[in-house]
C-alpha cells in the first residue's frame, strides 16, 4: 500500500526544532510481526482507536496493514471517518455504540459494528451494514450478549444472513488476565454460533493472553492493542508476565514514538533556591537549570516533577519542581560539569526515548508514576506536534 | 441536557454563559485592573476559538495565547480590532515575521530574542513585552541579564524598529511572603527599566489564584484562566462560594450493563483515560447515574470503564455525569482534582481530542 506523505528515513527527530513526537511506523510495523510470531497466530488486527493512541490513526494503519493486519479496531463509529478519508478499504471494527445507535454512520463509511446486545444487532442488520461483530458475555471487563440471549440472537442472525443480511464475520472477546473460565465461554459461545450455521471466522482476542490461542480452537486472531506500540497497557506488566510468555515482555518490541522538545533556556542557580510554582525543589547546590517548553498542557504529568527524568546532553537528568501547563524544569547540572557540549539552547531535550539508547523510556515514566506507558504516550495532547516516519 | 448526539458517547458540554458569567464576576473583582484571558492549551481544554469569541463579546479585549502558533488560531476567530493578543513561549528557531505581520504582541526576555523580534522581514513595528524572572526560575530575564535587555530596547525603541508595551513576570504562589518578595523584585525591575529611558504602558503579575486573593498584585491588568472555566484555586472553596459556575460538563453514557453470578451488577461507561478520565482517579472520584453517585473503584480502561451498581435500576443508554456544575449530583472537577493529587485545569486540560465540545449558552 502506497504512503501518501513521508516516505520512511524522510522525518528524523527533533528535527522541527518544537515540541515533538516522533512516530517511526517501521518500529511498529517490526512489533506487529514479533507479536504475530509470538503470539503463534498468523491473523492480526490491529487497535488504532484514540488516534492510535496518540501516535496517529492513518499512518499507524497504513503501516500495520502493510505489515500484514487485516483489518482496524477503534471504539466509536466517528474514528473511522479519518481512516476512510485516507482511502483506507480495509475492514474497520467499532465495538461502542449508543443504545439508540442507527448506524447509518456505519453504513456509510461500511464499518463493521461488533455488537454488545440483542438491540443493537437488530438496529445493524436493520440499518444494511453489510457484516457485524458479536461481543459474548464472558465474565469479562467487556460486557456482552448474555449466554441466555445468544442461542436464539445467533440464531435469528443466521436467517437474516441466509436472507441476504449482514455477514456475521466474527466475534470479539477482551480477556486481560488469564482467565480459562472465560476462554471455555468463548469456545462455548463459539460453538453454539456455528450450530445455528453462522460461520464467524475472525474470532480475536486482546494481545494480553493469546497465548491461550495456541490451546483452544476458538481463537483464530489477535488484536494488537498497547503492545503494537511497544507499549504495556498495565502497571509492572513487564514483570508481572514477562516469564510467562515473550509476548508480555515489553523489552523484546520497539517503543515507537519519542518525545522531544528543544531546551528554551539555561539558568545558572546558586543552591538554596526554590524551583517552579510551589517551590517543591529546593536546589541543593551551586547548577545550571535549564527550561524545557513542555508540561501538563502538552500530557506531561504535572505530578511527575521530582519523580522522573529527561535526557539532555545525553546524560537523563531530574525534572525538578512541580511540572507547570507549558514548562519544566531539568536539573541539567551533571550533563553540564561533564563538559557536555550539547547542553546549550536550541538543543532538544528528550523526554521520552527509547531504552535500548539507555534512554528514560516511557516505560520508565509509568514506572516512576504507577501507571502504565500506554497512559504516558496515549494524552500526550494535540500540542505536540507528530512527525511520522 | 441539549445538544447530546446519538452517535457521540461521550461528550464536553461547553457553557459559554457560564464562562460570560465567570468574567463578569472575575472582571469586576480585579477592577480598576484591565483583564486577560489566558487561552493557552486550547484554553485549558474548552477550545480557544469559541471561547475567545465568547470572552470578546462580553467585553474582554486581551487575550494570552503562550505561543505564537496559538496566538494565530484565536486571530483567525476574528476578533474586534482593539484585542491584543501576547505570545511568550518562543522555540529557539522561531521566525517572527508571521507573527508581527498579524500583529500578535510579543514578549521579549532576551537581548538575542529581541533583536530577532526587531528583526523580523515584516514592515510593520512589532509591539514587545518584556519577562522579568522574579523567583520562579523559569523563563523571563534575569535580574543580573535584565539591564542589558532594558539597554537594548532603548536603543530599539529610539530607532523605531520596535513599540515598547508591557513588563511582567510569573509568581511562584508559595506563600504570601514569597509573593511579596517577588512583587518587590518586580518593582525593582521596574525601576532599573526606567533608568534606561524604558517606560511600561501595562504592568502585569498576577494569575488566577493571586489576582482573586489580593489587591496589591494587580498592577494594570490580571490574566486570569482557571477561574474563568469555574476550576477555584483556593482549597476548600467550591465554585458556588467564589460566585463562579463550572463551564465544561463532561458527559458519557452507560453502553452496558451486565448481572454478574456473585450478585453484583456492573454498567460499563463509554469513557476511558484517553477521553480524559485520570488512570489515577480509580477508588477515588464518583461519577453521577440518575442523579445518584458511583464510585469509579474498578481499572480506568483506555475507551471504557465499569463501575458497580448493584440494587439500582440504571440502564443501557442512561447518561453518566463525569464531572460538571453538580446539577446531576455530579462532582466539579476541582473536587476530581483534589481526589487525584493535582489541579481541575490539569484534567480539563487532558480531555482527549476524540471527545466532541457541545457549546451552549452564546447570546
Amino acid at each position: 500500500m502506497a504512503r501518501p506523505e513521508a516516505q520512511p528515513g524522510a522525518a528524523s527527530p527533533g528535527e522541527s526544532g518544537g515540541r515533538e513526537a516522533f512516530v517511526d511506523t517501521r518500529a511498529i510495523a517490526r512489533n506487529l510481526l514479533t507479536l504475530r510470531e509470538a503470539a503463534g497466530m498468523p491473523r492480526v488486527l490491529a487497535v488504532v482507536t484514540g488516534d492510535a493512541f496518540g501516535h496517529g490513526a492513518v499512518p499507524v494503519a497504513l503501516a500495520a496493514l502493510e505489515a500484514g493486519a487485516e483489518a482496524l479496531v477503534v471504539a466509536r463509529l466517528a474514528e473511522a471517518e479519518p481512516l476512510r478519508m485516507a482511502g483506507i478499504t480495509a475492514p474497520i471494527v467499532t465495538w461502542q455504540h449508543a443504545a439508540d445507535e442507527d448506524f447509518v454512520e456505519a453504513v456509510r463509511l461500511d464499518v463493521t459494528p461488533a455488537v454488545n446486545s440483542v438491540a443493537l444487532a437488530r438496529a445493524a442488520a436493520a440499518a444494511g451494514v453489510r457484516a457485524v461483530q458479536l461481543v459474548p458475555e464472558i465474565g469479562g471487563e467487556q460486557l456482552g450478549i448474555p449466554d441466555d440471549a445468544w442461542p436464539s440472537l445467533c440464531a435469528e442472525l443466521a436467517e437474516r444472513e441466509h436472507a441476504g443480511g449482514p455477514s456475521v464475520t466474527g466475534i470479539m472477546a477482551t480477556v486481560p488476565e488469564r482467565d480459562d473460565a472465560a476462554f471455555a465461554r468463548i469456545d462455548a459461545a463459539v460453538a453454539r454460533a456455528r450450530e445455528t450455521g453462522l460461520r464467524p471466522e475472525l474470532v480475536h482476542v486482546c494481545e494480553y493472553e493469546p497465548a491461550r490461542g495456541l490451546e483452544h480452537d476458538a481463537a483464530s486472531a489477535v488484536r494488537l492493542g498497547a503492545a503494537l506500540y511497544g507499549l504495556s497497557a498495565y502497571e509492572a506488566h513487564v514483570g508481572r508476565h514477562a516469564a510467562a510468555h515473550p509476548l508480555h515482555d515489553v523489552a523484546a518490541l520497539e517503543p515507537a514514538l519519542t518525545l522531544t522538545a528543544p531546551v528554551l533556556g539555561l539558568k545558572h542557580a546558586p543552591a538554596g533556591v526554590g524551583v517552579s510554582y510551589g517551590y517543591t525543589h529546593v536546589t541543593e547546590r551551586p547548577t545550571t537549570l535549564a527550561l524545557v517548553p513542555l508540561g501538563y498542557g502538552d500530557g506531561i504529568p504535572r505530578r511527575s516533577g521530582n519523580h522522573t527524568r529527561a535526557g539532555i546532553g545525553g546524560v537523563n537528568s531530574p525534572i525538578i519542581g512541580r511540572v507547570a501547563m507549558d514548562a519544566l524544569v531539568v536539573d541539567a547540572g551533571a550533563a553540564a560539569e561533564a563538559g557536555s557540549a550539547t547542553v546549550s539552547i536550541g538543543e532538544p531535550a528528550q523526554l521520552i526515548g527509547s531504552p535500548d539508547a539507555g534512554a528514560w523510556s516511557a516505560e520508565d515514566w509509568a514506572a516512576a508514576l504507577q501507571t502504565s506507558s500506554l497512559d504516558i504516550v496515549a494524552r500526550l495532547t494535540t500540542r505536540v506536534r507528530r512527525v511520522i516516519a | 441536557m441539549s445538544g447530546l448526539t446519538a452517535a457521540a458517547l461521550t461528550t464536553a458540554h461547553i457553557d459559554l454563559g457560564a464562562l460570560q458569567h465567570n468574567i463578569g464576576v472575575l472582571r469586576e473583582r480585579a477592577a480598576p485592573a484591565d483583564f486577560m484571558i489566558v487561552l493557552k492549551a486550547d484554553a485549558y481544554g474548552h477550545g480557544a476559538v469559541p471561547v475567545a469569541q465568547a470572552a470578546a463579546a462580553c467585553g474582554v479585549r486581551n487575550f494570552g495565547a503562550l505561543d505564537i502558533p496559538n496566538a494565530l488560531t484565536v486571530l483567525a476567530a476574528g476578533l474586534p480590532s482593539d484585542s491584543a493578543v501576547l505570545a511568550w513561549l518562543h522555540m529557539p528557531s522561531q521566525d517572527f515575521t508571521e507573527a508581527v505581520d498579524a500583529g500578535i504582541e510579543l514578549t521579549a526576555s532576551t537581548v538575542a530574542e529581541l533583536d530577532r523580534i526587531a528583526g523580523s522581514r515584516s514592515s510593520r513595528v512589532p509591539v514587545v513585552q518584556f519577562k522579568i524572572d522574579t523567583g520562579l526560575n523559569r523563563n523571563g530575564a534575569t535580574a543580573e541579564t535584565w539591564p542589558a535587555l532594558m539597554s537594548r530596547a532603548a536603543v530599539l525603541e529610539a530607532a523605531g524598529r520596535i513599540r515598547v508595551k508591557g513588563v511582567w513576570t510569573h509568581i511562584a504562589e508559595a506563600s504570601e511572603d514569597e509573593d511579596t518578595l517577588a512583587m518587590r523584585r518586580f518593582d525593582d525591575a521596574i525601576a532599573v527599566a526606567a533608568t534606561h529611558g524604558v517606560h511600561f504602558s501595562v504592568r502585569h503579575l498576577a494569575a488566577s489564584s493571586a489576582a482573586f486573593r489580593r489587591a496589591d498584585v494587580r498592577y494594570d491588568m490580571v490574566r486570569i484562566g482557571g477561574h474563568c472555566w469555574g476550576i477555584p484555586s483556593f482549597d476548600g472553596v467550591t465554585p458556588a462560594d467564589m460566585g463562579l459556575i463550572p463551564v465544561m460538563t463532561l458527559v458519557s453514557r452507560v453502553t452496558a450493563v451486565a448481572e454478574r453470578a456473585s450478585g453484583v451488577r456492573l454498567a460499563e461507561i463509554a469513557a476511558g483515560f484517553l477521553d480524559g478520565i485520570p488512570r489515577e482517579s480509580r477508588g477515588r472520584v464518583s461519577v453521577a447515574i440518575r442523579g445518584r453517585r458511583v464510585g469509579l473503584d474498578r481499572e480506568i480502561g483506555h475507551s471504557s470503564t465499569l463501575v458497580e451498581v448493584t440494587g439500582s435500576d440504571i440502564a443501557v443508554g442512561d447518561e453518566v455525569y463525569l464531572f460538571g456544575t453538580g446539577e446531576h449530583s455530579e462532582q466539579t472537577v476541582r473536587e476530581w482534582g483534589d481526589r487525584t493529587g493535582t489541579l481541575g485545569d490539569e484534567i480539563v486540560s487532558r480531555v482527549g481530542a476524540r471527545v466532541p465540545r457541545i457549546y451552549s449558552g452564546t447570546n
